[in-house]
């Protein structure tokens, strides 16, 4: 009875991690790839939906190295911002952003041109977009914690700039 | 002197009005970028680009199959200006795969090809200027003037008296004015005040003030402002003045870049615009064109062989100009209602503004002519009269909610109804995913396969009787996971759920969403009882499709002033609008519709482009048919129906997705990347019921680590896992 009940605890935590079938981890989807309509299974019956492969975990997503003409205007961009032109620096990573606008790091700069020039709102929404972008142990994510914390700070938010330093802290510890 | 009075205003205080100038987007080159030879050919010449063997000057380019060589050409643009540059590139895998500088051999990350201009917004009087400074006037216009119109321009007092007294002579002779005898300071006159009557006095006129404007200013003055005032051509209400405009106008290319021969036309056409047009009447053109050659060979400006050389080349006009014509007048109007946000339609029409916009002509071209195809394709197969559909489409960035094309019905044509800003219908099934947003965004009371019931439900009206919607297929499909009510669309147990999360929560979705539009909270709305143009269409679905974050749509990038200094900026905004991760499972549904929902035929159709998140939305008896989805890349929102608004036969699936899926594959849409936040937690494998079947799924999106399967069909799912799992 107890092995029964324990191999049942196990099977209902394994269900609510989610993580022991046999079933490989949720792995890349890229482009190319084709959803098999043969991993379905179901019941009976001609019209068969087709299963869902499983969608990927940031992490485990393909990174290529950002395109050279991205590179060139994050440079542009930097100059830019170091010449006091905030506002054309934001139109170089705007650029680079029709070119990549999956790249976190192209979110993050423009986080924090919007950051120098006082906009602590937008600062935030635009961390929170690199975050959404980012894998979960990429140093971005602590990156962006920190810059949502200071706009916080700015803008007198003070318990929520304690809390996104909180963030910052465990995605550190994440890296 | 009355006269004295009126030269100097005119001249010095009246500054000429300018139209406004409207650009596309320019094109960006770089290694990587996704493109045909033959469309990146179709963009240059777009922006006036000529091929040319040796393209050794700005504006020319040379093609050899995947190689191309392109002088681009200096332009100014809001963060800067870009130098005239010669580049290579070559297109291997329909991408650009190398790009070098012609100058340095170097490599080159990135270079913008000046943008193709759409569209002029027009001073009062209807006058079309491209202001020349004097500085850049090509010497070989001069010399084509002098030769032709006043050849002791530069010594005569503003008129010339032998000129005169030989036109007086012929006029005394036929007793009315023949011949003008006039100098270019008479012309300048002439153009300037004087209206259109051709009496003696008006001439007296003319030949006091050209006399008086020689006393006052320089020849380069009075030469700076003839070259940028003599009337050169027509199109439609609209007259070309200056030598500027008319090189636009009937080359495409700046006044700087045009051969002898091309210039010899333009300065024929000062006899007589209507008379000697080019387009009208090619072979007087030319044999105008071919005079004014030969003049100035006579007196020494050109060699014979320069002159020659020049007589046996063909007229080489450009085509009629999109901007001319109104080639894009759906996006025109969008960017015009953005821009009388923020500017006086005073300032639009005389002010000499640039307005740098989003729309990609390439697309826009593609898009329109897919709409064209697929609306006839769609009526023969149903077996309607040619004309009687209609549709509508935009097209945008999506990840920054930039427009980059619309069309406003099958045929493009200006001065017509513009469906996709202006034509408001029921939204129908479109709305639904939003109800879902909203329950979803509760993940202690909604998630997935929460189970509803789609049993018949009757609504009380608070006017009295009573509402029971209806599912499409009539049936009753019982108890639903929450999932399967919005992959095959259900209509009841979406009221039911919208009414359980509370009507003022679904709108305040919408409005978070974007929308603006005054709605009614009833139930109803739960089933689309909305009218929305499909632009307002297209801002929900930008958030929706944008992880949540919403970008305002935008048709403006940048307005410059006529000296090219920047007035406003439209940068990119985004906004958290909807909790990410309810929008992430709503996004998971959406690429079931696509896959084995409503909108299961997509798939196929995309060949190849998968997940791809839509919806498909059709209204009471078959009168609109609407599809909205998205992918990485870029979302679209079509529209088909009747203007009559009578009932036209065809689902959202059958009629506005089959035009959605020929649009975005023309576009090159990519497969959307779900990447869910990190408050997202997966399922096991898990067995379902499902559109009738007991379906296995590897496994399903919750916002809540607590897994509630709902119903699941378990024996199934067990025997079907095997001895080896738990």
């Amino acid at each position: 009875m107890n092995r029964i009940l324990s191999v049942a605890a196990i099977g209902v935590a394994c269900v609510l991690a989610g993580a022991c079938t046999g079933t490989p981890a949720p792995r890349s989807v890229p482009v190319e790839e084709r959803i098999d309509p043969g991993s379905a299974a179901p019941a009976t019956g001609p019209e068969q939906p087709t299963a869902p492969a499983a969608t990927p975990a940031p992490d485990q997503e393909e990174k290529s190295p950002p395109a050279p003409a991205v590179v060139a205007l994050l440079a542009e961009s930097d100059r830019r911002l170091g010449s006091g032109q905030p506002e054309s620096a934001a139109a170089s990573i705007e650029r680079a952003l029709r070119i990549a606008p999956a790249e976190p790091v192209l979110w993050y700069r423009l986080a924090r041109i919007r950051y120098r020039q006082g906009r602590w709102s937008e600062t935030e929404t635009l961390a929170r977009k690199s975050i959404s972008l980012s894998a979960e142990t990429d140093e971005l994510v602590s990156a962006n914690w920190f810059l949502i914390a200071a706009a916080r700070e700015r803008s007198g938010d003070t318990h929520g700039a304690w809390q996104a330093k909180e963030r910052a802290s465990d995605a550190r510890r994440q890296q | 002197m009355w006269l004295d009075v009126i030269v100097r205003d005119r001249f010095e205080g009246g500054r000429w009005s300018l139209p406004a100038r409207v650009y596309a987007r320019p094109i960006e080159l770089y290694a990587g970028l996704a493109i045909s030879p033959g469309n990146l050919v179709r963009i240059l010449r777009a922006s006036g680009y000529r091929e040319d063997a040796r393209a050794d000057a700005p504006g020319l380019f040379r093609s050899d199959g995947p190689a191309l060589e392109i002088f681009t050409r200096q332009f100014d643009y809001w963060d800067g200006s870009e130098p005239a540059r010669r580049l290579r590139l070559s297109i291997r895998d329909a991408q650009i795969d190398k790009l070098v500088d012609s100058a340095t051999g170097n490599g080159l990350e990135i270079a913008r090809i000046d943008p193709p201009l759409i569209a002029k917004i027009y001073p009062e009087h209807d006058e079309d200027r491209v202001l020349v400074p004097y500085a850049e006037v090509p010497q070989a216009l001069i010399e084509a003037l002098m030769a032709t119109e006043d050849r002791h321009f530069y010594t005569h007092r503003g008129v010339d008296l032998r000129g005169i007294l030989r036109a007086l002579w012929v006029n005394l002779r036929k007793l009315r004015i023949a011949q003008g005898g006039s100098t270019l300071t008479q012309q300048l006159v002439k153009n300037y005040f004087l209206a259109d009557e051709r009496t003696f006095f008006r001439k007296f006129n003319e030949i006091i003030m050209a006399l008086l404007l020689e006393r006052r200013y320089s020849k380069s003055q009075i030469l700076g402002a003839y070259m940028n005032e003599v009337y050169l051509g027509q199109y439609g209400a609209r007259s070309v003045h200056g030598f500027g405009t008319a090189a636009e106008f009937y080359f495409a290319r700046p006044l700087v870049e045009l051969r002898l021969d091309q210039i010899a036309l333009l300065a024929g056409l000062v006899r007589g615009a209507s008379f000697y047009n080019p387009r009208q009447h090619p072979e007087r053109a030319l044999a105008r064109r071919n005079l004014v050659i030969r003049l100035m060979a006579e007196q020494d400006y050109i060699s014979e062989r320069e002159s020659a050389a020049a007589q046996v080349r063909a007229l080489d006009l450009s085509p009629y100009p999109s901007w001319a014509q109104s080639r894009y007048p759906a996006f025109e109007d969008l960017v015009r209602r953005q821009l009388s946000q923020d500017y006086r339609p005073e300032d639009l029409r005389s002010e000499g503004l640039r307005i740098f916009t989003s729309l990609d002509v390439s697309l826009q071209d593609t898009l329109a002519s897919v709409a064209q195809a697929q609306v006839a394709a769609l009526e023969r197969e149903r077996g309607l009269k040619g004309g009687t559909l209609e549709t509508a489409a935009v097209l945008v960035d999506i990840n920054n909610g930039e427009v980059l094309a619309i069309v406003g019905g099958r045929n493009s044509r200006g001065g017509e109804f513009n469906r996709s800003l202006d034509a408001r219908r029921p939204i129908g099934s479109l709305i639904k995913p939003f109800v879902y947003v909203a329950a979803l965004s509760e993940p202690s009371r909604y998630n997935l396969l929460t189970r509803l019931d789609d049993s018949p439900l009757r609504i009380r009206q608070p006017a009295g009787g009573s509402w029971s919607p209806r599912n499409y297929d009539g049936e009753d499909h019982g108890a639903v996971s929450l999932l399967e009510a919005l992959v095959f669309s259900y209509n009841v147990s979406t009221v039911r759920l919208g009414m359980d999360v509370g009507l003022d929560k679904v709108v305040r979705t919408l409005r978070d969403s974007g929308l603006e539009a005054h709605l009614d909270a009833y139930p109803s709305l739960l089933l689309g009882a909305l009218e929305l143009s499909p632009l307002e269409v297209a801002q929900l679905y930008q958030t929706l499709g944008n992880g949540g974050f919403r970008a305002p749509l935008n048709s403006i990038r940048e307005v410059l002033d006529r000296n090219g200094a920047g007035l406003t900026r439209y940068g990119l905004t985004l906004r958290e609008a909807l909790d990410p991760g309810a929008t992430f499972l709503t996004a998971f549904a959406l690429t079931r519709v696509t896959t084995e929902g409503t909108g299961r035929d997509l798939v196929r159709w995309l060949a190849g482009v998968q997940p791809v998140a839509g919806k498909t939305g059709t209204t009471d008896e078959l009168r609109d048919s609407w599809f909205a989805g998205y992918g990485s890349n870029l979302m679209a929102v079509v529209w088909l129906g009747r203007d009559d608004n009578r009932p036209m036969g065809l689902s959202g699936a059958a009629g506005a997705m089959r035009i959605w899926a020929a649009m975005m594959k023309a576009a090159g849409l990519r497969a959307l990347v779900l990447r869910p936040p990190a408050d997202v937690h997966w399922s096991a494998s898990v067995a379902v019921p499902y559109a009738g079947q007991c379906t296995l799924f590897d496994a399903i999106p919750f916002l809540s680590a607590v897994f509630q399967p709902g119903a699941t069909c378990s024996a199934m799912a067990a025997a079907r896992r095997g001895p080896d799992s738990p």
